[in-house]
C-alpha cells in the first residue's frame, strides 16, 4: 500500500471514529434531553450519522471506474427491477437484488446499493419521512447479506434456504424499521399498545413484500449470483 | 429549471433551496406548540399552493380524512387527561387527548406538505449539485443511477415484448407463469446490464477517469440575494433554536393541558412564521411585480 493511500485511509478512519464515539452518543444524549416527541429527529440523525462511514470510506478509496459502474447498475436494476415485472402490480422484488448485491460484492457494495437504490427510488416516486429509514433498512441487509453469505446461512447453491432468509429478513427487519418509522411519525405516544397496533397494521404489508422477496430469491439467486461472480472473476472488480 | 411551476424560490441558489426544506422539515417535527403548528400548517400549505395551484388544494382536501383518523385514533391509546368526554369499554377517552392528537395530525400534515413541495422545488440535478463537491463518487454513481434506471426500464419492455413475440410469455396467463416470465426477464436485463457495465467502465478508464482531479460543472450561482437570503434564514433558525432553548415552545398536553405564553413564544412564532414565509412571500412578490410591470405595457 502506498504510503498516500495509507494516509487516506487513515482520514477515512478518523471519520469514522469521530463519528461512532463522539456524534452518535452526543445525538442519544441530547434526544435522550430534549425528551419523547423528539424522537424521530434524534433517530434520523443516528441513522445519517451510522451511514457517514460507509460513505467516507468509499470517498476516500478512490474506487475505479468499474467499481462505480458496478454499484450504480446494481442501484439501477433495484429500482428498475419492479418495471421488469410490471405485468405483476406491487410486486416489489428491491429486497432480493440488494441481498444479492452484498453476496456477490461485499459489504461495502451491499450498503451502497441498498441506501442509494432507496435514494433514487424516492427521488423519482417522491420523498417522504419515510426516506432515511428505507436507506438505512435496505443498506443493512445488503451489509448483513454479505456476513450471512459468508457463514454459508445464504448459499446460492440452496435457493429454498435463501427464499426463506429473505423472507424473514423483510418481516422481521425491515418491515419492524419501517414501522418504527410510522410510530415515530404518526403516534402521539409511544407505548406498547400503539407499538403494538402499528406494528400489526404493518404485519399484511410486511408479508406481502416478504413473499414478493422469497419467489425472487428463490427464481433469481442461482442464475443472478452466477452472473455477478462471474464478472467479479473474469474482470476483477469488487474482490473482497 | 422547469417553466411549468411558477416557483421563483426554485430560481434561488439551491443551497438555500435545501437549507430552507432542512430547516423547515427539522423544525417542524420539533415544535408541538399550537403557535408553531400553525404556522407551519398554514405557510406549508400556501407554499405548495402557489407552485402547483389548484392541485395544492386537491391535495389537502385528501389530507383530511387523514387529519381526522389520526386525531380521533390517538385518544384511544392514551387515558391521561383530565377532562373526560365519554367512556368506552372501562376507558377514558379525553379532551387533553383528543387535542394531542389533533397536534400531531397537524404536525405529520405540514411535514407531508413539505415533502410535497421539497418533490417539486428539489430536482434530483439540485441534489446532486449540493452533494457533488463533497461527494464526488457517490454523485457520480448518483447520476450513473439516474440515467440508468429509465434505460433499464425500455430495456426490460423490449425483453417482455420480444418475449411474447416468440410465445414464450402471454398476457392472459395463470400467476406462476407470469411470476416465472418476470423473473427471466429481470435475468435477462440483469446479463444485458453487466456486460455493458464492463464495457462504460472501460471506456470511461481510458478517456482518463480518475487520473486527475474531478471538475464539475453545475447551472447554479451564488449571487449576493442568495447570500444576503442565506444570512437572514441562518439568523431566523438562530433565533427560533434560543426562543425554544428559553421555553417559549414549550407545551404540555397531558395530563394537564399547559400552553406556555411568554416573551419568547411571540418572539420565537413571529421568527417562525417569518421563515417558512419566505419562499411563499417570494413567489407571491413576484407574481404581483409580474403583473405591475405587465400593466404597464
Amino acid at each position: 500500500m502506498s504510503n498516500e493511500s495509507l494516509k487516506k485511509d487513515n482520514k477515512s478512519l478518523c471519520i469514522s471514529l469521530v463519528v461512532i464515539l463522539i456524534l452518535i452518543p452526543a445525538a442519544f444524549a441530547i434526544g435522550n434531553y430534549l425528551g419523547d416527541r423528539k424522537m424521530y429527529i434524534t433517530s434520523v440523525v443516528i441513522m445519517f450519522l451510522s451511514m457517514v462511514p460507509f460513505f467516507a470510506n468509499f470517498e476516500s478509496r478512490k474506487p475505479q471506474a468499474r467499481e462505480l459502474v458496478i454499484i450504480a447498475i446494481m442501484c439501477a436494476l433495484t429500482v428498475a427491477s419492479r418495471a421488469a415485472l410490471v405485468w405483476l402490480p406491487n410486486f416489489k422484488p428491491m429486497g432480493a437484488i440488494v441481498m444479492m448485491t452484498g453476496m456477490a460484492f461485499g459489504p461495502q457494495a451491499g450498503f451502497l446499493t441498498g441506501s442509494l437504490g432507496m435514494l433514487i427510488s424516492n427521488m423519482i416516486f417522491g420523498q417522504g419521512p419515510w426516506t432515511p429509514w428505507q436507506m438505512f433498512a435496505y443498506g443493512l441487509i445488503g451489509f448483513g447479506a454479505s456476513f450471512l453469505y459468508k457463514v454459508k446461512i445464504l448459499d446460492e447453491k440452496k435457493p429454498l434456504k435463501c427464499a426463506v432468509v429473505g423472507f424473514v429478513t423483510m418481516v422481521a427487519f425491515v418491515g419492524i424499521i419501517l414501522d418504527t418509522c410510522s410510530v415515530f411519525t404518526m403516534a402521539a405516544y409511544i407505548t406498547k399498545e400503539t407499538i403494538w397496533t402499528i406494528y400489526l397494521f404493518g404485519l399484511p404489508v410486511n408479508i406481502t413484500q416478504g413473499i414478493c422477496v422469497a419467489l425472487t430469491m428463490f427464481f433469481l439467486v442461482k442464475p443472478i449470483m452466477e452472473k455477478l461472480m462471474r464478472i467479479k472473476i473474469k474482470y476483477g472488480v469488487l474482490e473482497i | 429549471m422547469q417553466v411549468k411551476n411558477k416557483d421563483n424560490f426554485s430560481s434561488y441558489n439551491p443551497i438555500l433551496n435545501f437549507f430552507f426544506f432542512v430547516c423547515a422539515i427539522g423544525l417542524g417535527m420539533f415544535f408541538m406548540h399550537p403557535a408553531f403548528l400553525v404556522c407551519s400548517f398554514v405557510l406549508s400549505l400556501l407554499y405548495y399552493v402557489t407552485i402547483e395551484g389548484l392541485k395544492g388544494f386537491k391535495f389537502f382536501v385528501l389530507m383530511v380524512p387523514l387529519i381526522l383518523l389520526l386525531a380521533l385514533i390517538n385518544p384511544l391509546f392514551n387515558t391521561a387527561g383530565t377532562h373526560i368526554l365519554f367512556i368506552y369499554f372501562g376507558r377514558a377517552y379525553t379532551l387533553e387527548g383528543l387535542l394531542y392528537g389533533v397536534a400531531i395530525a397537524f404536525m405529520f400534515v405540514s411535514i407531508l406538505n413539505w415533502f410535497a413541495s421539497y418533490n417539486a422545488v428539489m430536482t434530483s440535478d439540485k441534489f446532486i449539485y449540493i452533494f457533488g463537491k463533497f461527494l464526488p463518487s457517490i454523485s457520480l454513481v448518483l447520476t450513473m443511477i439516474l440515467r440508468l434506471v429509465p434505460n433499464f426500464q425500455r430495456k426490460a419492455s423490449q425483453i417482455g415484448t420480444a418475449r411474447m413475440c416468440i410465445g414464450k410469455a402471454g398476457e392472459n396467463t395463470e400467476k406462476k407463469e407470469k411470476i416465472e416470465n418476470g423473473m427471466t426477464v429481470l435475468s435477462g436485463l440483469a446479463t444485458w446490464a453487466l456486460e455493458g457495465g464492463i464495457i462504460t467502465a472501460d471506456s470511461m478508464r481510458s478517456r482518463g477517469y480518475g487520473s486527475g482531479k474531478r471538475t464539475n460543472f453545475a447551472i447554479y450561482r451564488f449571487d449576493s440575494r442568495d447570500l444576503v437570503l442565506l444570512i437572514v434564514m441562518i439568523g431566523l433558525v438562530a433565533g427560533i433554536c434560543v426562543c425554544g432553548f428559553m421555553g417559549g415552545a414549550a407545551v404540555i398536553y397531558t395530563p394537564v393541558l399547559e400552553i406556555t405564553f411568554n416573551i419568547y413564544t411571540i418572539i420565537g412564532s413571529v421568527m417562525y412564521f417569518c421563515l417558512l414565509a419566505i419562499p411563499s412571500v417570494i413567489n407571491i412578490m413576484e407574481e404581483i411585480i409580474w403583473r405591475i410591470l405587465r400593466s404597464r405595457i
